[in-house]
């Protein structure tokens, strides 16, 4: 069926609102719908399927449908959540221009780079509250001690541009200052809580990188 | 000045901050030499020509707490030798009585962590290593 005037408006308008759908991740059962959907699309209703601005061309076969692969069409999804999701740390201010600054150090030569970072942050920082944790249990108070984990804590998510951690380390060492115990237990708790949210949020972004990275070298061997 | 014949030496012991400052010193297009404590750095500082030949370091970077000597005390010994390479303290503590403490030791600059593109390069201006 050749494509008929107005035709391959309605195609981009069809294949955008299938794009646009949602941000969530999509389960294979949907993967294999939108493809199926795509497929009507592109091979019955307009069968010149070549759309060079979306890279939405999928060459499919019925045994795609049921493959886990990511196709071009979940690529994009995928880049535009990671976009989505890295904005959102900055705006809620979980994370400042330092995370920025190691993506800029990031290479062929490094590939892993900002993961390698944050992977150590996450290694050294439950450590360090736990130690934090153990040292404000104990009698008498070591506020020398605290300060100098808290000193560990601060320079440790300093490095990952992890802001909220860094600040709270600051209100803790304040408590440790004025050898206010009880500011520093609060201080703690917060702290715990700030770190739990960021090690989730890190982990899920990272989670979604992985995703993409093979795809990222195929798209751009493509062009 | 050729960035490749600049020797940096990064004294710190904790394995997150190395592996940002080495990062950014390489982007650079420095050499870079790294110590894990105070004591290290004066042993090497020694054997490198403390003499200003042609071994001996261009910068130094180093961290204020670390396990052995700290960062103060191993900024005194390297003075103490006659030493004139550029010290540069980098440190999470960024008081001025932090800053004032490592400036009496005998270093000519400070910088709070984490080491950035940015300050690396104002910091070879600054000691015309750029």
């Amino acid at each position: 069926m050749p494509d008929t005037p107005g035709a391959p408006l309605l195609r981009r308008r069809l294949v955008t609102d299938m794009v646009d759908w949602n941000m969530v991740l999509l389960t294979r059962r949907e993967l294999s719908i939108r493809i199926k959907i795509l497929h009507v699309i592109n091979n019955i209703l307009f069968p010149s399927i070549y759309m060079p601005s979306s890279s939405l061309h999928v060459s499919l076969q019925p045994s795609q449908f049921s493959l886990p692969a990511c196709t071009i069409m979940d690529y994009s999804t995928l880049r535009r959540q990671i976009t989505f999701m890295k904005k959102s740390f900055f705006d809620q201010g979980y994370l400042d221009e330092q995370f920025n600054q190691l993506e800029e150090l990031q290479d062929e030569s490094s590939p892993n780079f900002v993961e390698e970072v944050v992977a150590l942050f996450l290694k050294d920082s439950p450590r360090l509250l736990t130690n934090i944790e153990h040292t404000i249990g104990k009698y008498p108070q070591d506020f020398h001690r605290l300060d100098s984990l808290v000193h560990q804590l601060k320079g440790s998510g300093s490095s990952i541009g992890a802001v909220r951690m860094k600040n709270e380390c600051s209100v803790f060492k304040a408590h440790c200052n004025d050898k206010n115990l009880e500011g520093c237990r609060r201080s703690l708790q917060r702290m715990k809580r700030e770190h739990a949210t960021l090690k989730q949020k890190l982990e899920s972004y990272f989670q979604l990188l992985r995703q993409v990275a093979p795809r990222e070298h195929a798209v751009n061997s493509r062009k | 000045m050729d960035r490749r014949r600049i020797r940096v030496l990064l004294v710190e012991d904790e394995e997150i901050h190395r592996v940002v400052a080495r990062a950014v010193l390489r982007a650079a297009g420095v050499e870079v030499e790294e110590v894990e404590n105070g004591a290290e750095a004066v042993r090497r500082v020694r054997e490198s020509g403390a003499g200003g030949g042609s071994g001996a370091y261009n910068l130094i970077f180093t961290d204020k707490q670390m396990p052995v000597m700290d960062g103060h005390e191993a900024t005194r010994q390297i003075r103490a030798m006659g030493v004139a390479t550029p010290i540069v303290a980098v440190s999470s503590d960024s008081l001025p009585p932090d800053v004032q403490a490592f400036i009496t030791a005998g270093a000519n600059d400070f910088t709070p962590k984490p080491l950035t593109k940015e300050k690396l390069g104002h910091i070879l201006a600054k000691f015309g290593l750029a």
